[in-house]
């Protein structure tokens, strides 16, 4: 049951946080809804996505990234997971390339720093 | 409609910084994401190399564990293998041609000619600069101790900002332009991944938490020995900064990391300030990068680098040696700080004998970061 938009904060906020790399580099994108319309439909996305079941680390490789994604609605914590590079595959990819395009989108925000 | 937003922080430093220097490094980032499907199929056909992972111990085959050890205390760098075939370098550079399809394209092979691309020729001559030190110094025979063929991949992705080990190859980005420059270009990262699949074969220290800070500073440190051998540095001489050149020259920086001073190596407007901390009192605890992998090597890195210059003369004969010893001898998977701080103890007392100047050296370094309380080493 959706509920009416508050006037203040997102509907839906979607962080992705990057770290890890030979240079150990965090950077992070982010992302919001803010009107039920765009909500829905980043939900009806997200929520597709095999959350809780995608391996937490590489056990091969080392150097490469990892991310973090955290997809907040109302402020409360729907979906949180910390993907290896090597899994950052199929859904999940699009997943963070379109955070990451909305991040870089004219008027968007190029975060590139350490937390 | 979604819009993108960022932390006020980040939004407060980038809009003081007044820096439009990110415009392709965000698109690289997004590019940087496109590799993983590659990797997996190209691990899979490949049918002529060893398991991705593999300790020696496991294997009973000849490699480096016999080798430190109950050696002559204070002998020469050298020692062999006896059942060890004989030294063999065999290296091969591919270009992914900008895409990100591994292997890639074969460009050069052992005792080729110089090609016309400086990546090319950068990773050619790194991956002979890391075997020549592991071969001459430490008597080890590729990173398996067996011969193992090196293989690394340059040109990989679109501005792709980073360069990794994937369990058989190394791999080159070659940066943005605008934060990074080529991978390559400096001869400490390519000892550094290198490095990654030495560990492989031997401590297998696991990819987390203090193990993972410990897989990465064996990295650093032998990425560090590699530029040092290869310029005949003492100690003393040593830069001790792990990629030095790969920023541009727009980033207020000069390396990626130091391992005498961690969290010195850049300061700048648009990154920050480098977060590794120098002693365990400023131990950074996170989640990310596997428990911050990269943040946390610098505590070991620098205890490694003290012990270094206070023993003096060149570093792959005293403190690289034992570091060495400790890598290729009954180290845990999971080993923490202190752990492999009392293993390179025994290594140094082993080789040099427990009252030597290199093993309180040694000691001393581990002390002065906070891993060891003085005394208080086996």
């Amino acid at each position: 049951m959706e509920q009416p938009a508050e006037r203040s904060g997102p509907v839906v906020a979607v962080t992705v946080v990057r770290s890890g790399g030979f240079a150990g580099l965090k950077r992070t994108w982010e992302a919001t809804a803010e009107d039920q319309s765009s909500a829905k439909d980043w939900l009806g996305f997200a929520d597709s996505l095999p959350w809780g079941r995608v391996p937490s680390q590489d056990a091969t490789s080392a150097d490469r990234f990892v991310y973090r994604i955290v997809i907040v609605v109302r402020s409360e914590v729907r979906h949180e997971a910390t993907l290896p590079e090597s899994e950052l595959t199929g859904g999940w990819r699009e997943l963070v390339d379109r955070v990451q395009q909305q991040a870089d989108a004219p008027g968007g925000s190029e975060p590139h720093c350490q937390a | 409609m979604m819009h993108s937003i960022v932390p006020p922080y980040l939004l407060q430093k980038i809009a003081d910084a007044d820096d439009t220097r990110m415009a392709r490094a965000s698109a690289s980032a997004r590019r940087a994401l496109l590799a993983r499907d590659s990797i997996q199929d190209a691990r899979l056909l490949s049918t002529e190399k060893p398991p991705a992972s593999r300790r020696e111990s496991d294997s009973g085959e000849p490699g480096a564990r016999q080798s430190a050890v109950g050696t002559s205390p204070g002998g020469g760098s050298r020692h062999s293998s006896e059942a060890a075939p004989a030294p063999t370098l065999d290296r091969t550079v591919y270009t992914a041609r900008n895409t990100e399809q591994l292997p890639g394209s074969k460009v050069r092979s052992e005792g080729e000619a110089p090609s016309s691309d400086v990546t090319v020729d950068e990773a050619y001559d790194g991956l002979g600069a890391t075997y020549r030190l592991y071969d001459e110094a430490f008597g080890r025979n590729s990173i398996d101790g067996r011969g193992l063929p090196l293989l690394a991949t340059v040109h990989y992705g679109q501005d792709y900002d980073n360069a990794y080990w994937d369990g058989e190859r190394m791999v080159f980005g070659d940066g943005d332009g605008e934060v990074f420059g080529r991978f390559t270009a400096s001869v400490s990262v390519i000892g550094h991944e290198l490095s990654h699949g030495v560990t492989q074969f031997t401590a297998a220290l696991d990819y987390q938490g203090q193990s993972g800070a410990l897989n990465e500073s064996y990295s650093d440190v032998m990425g560090a020995l590699v530029e040092q051998y290869q310029r005949q540095q003492t100690a003393g001489e040593a830069s001790w900064l792990i990629g030095e050149g790969l920023f541009t020259p727009a980033v207020q920086g000069t390396a990626l990391r130091s391992m005498i001073a961690p969290g010195t190596a850049y300061d700048d407007d648009v990154l920050g300030r480098d977060p590794q901390p120098a002693d365990m009192a400023n131990y950074v605890e996170t989640t990310d990068d596997n428990g911050g992998v990269h943040l946390n090597s610098g505590i070991p890195n620098r205890a490694f680098a003290l012990a270094a210059i206070e023993i003096g003369g060149f570093a792959w004969e005293s403190a690289g040696q034992v570091w060495y010893d400790t890598i290729t001898g009954t180290l845990a998977p999971d080993a923490d700080f202190v752990a492999f701080a009392d293993a390179t103890i025994a290594a140094a007392t082993a080789r040099f004998g427990a009252d030597s100047a290199k093993t309180k050296a040694v000691r001393a370094g581990w002390v002065k970061v906070g891993v060891l309380e003085d005394g208080a080493a086996s």
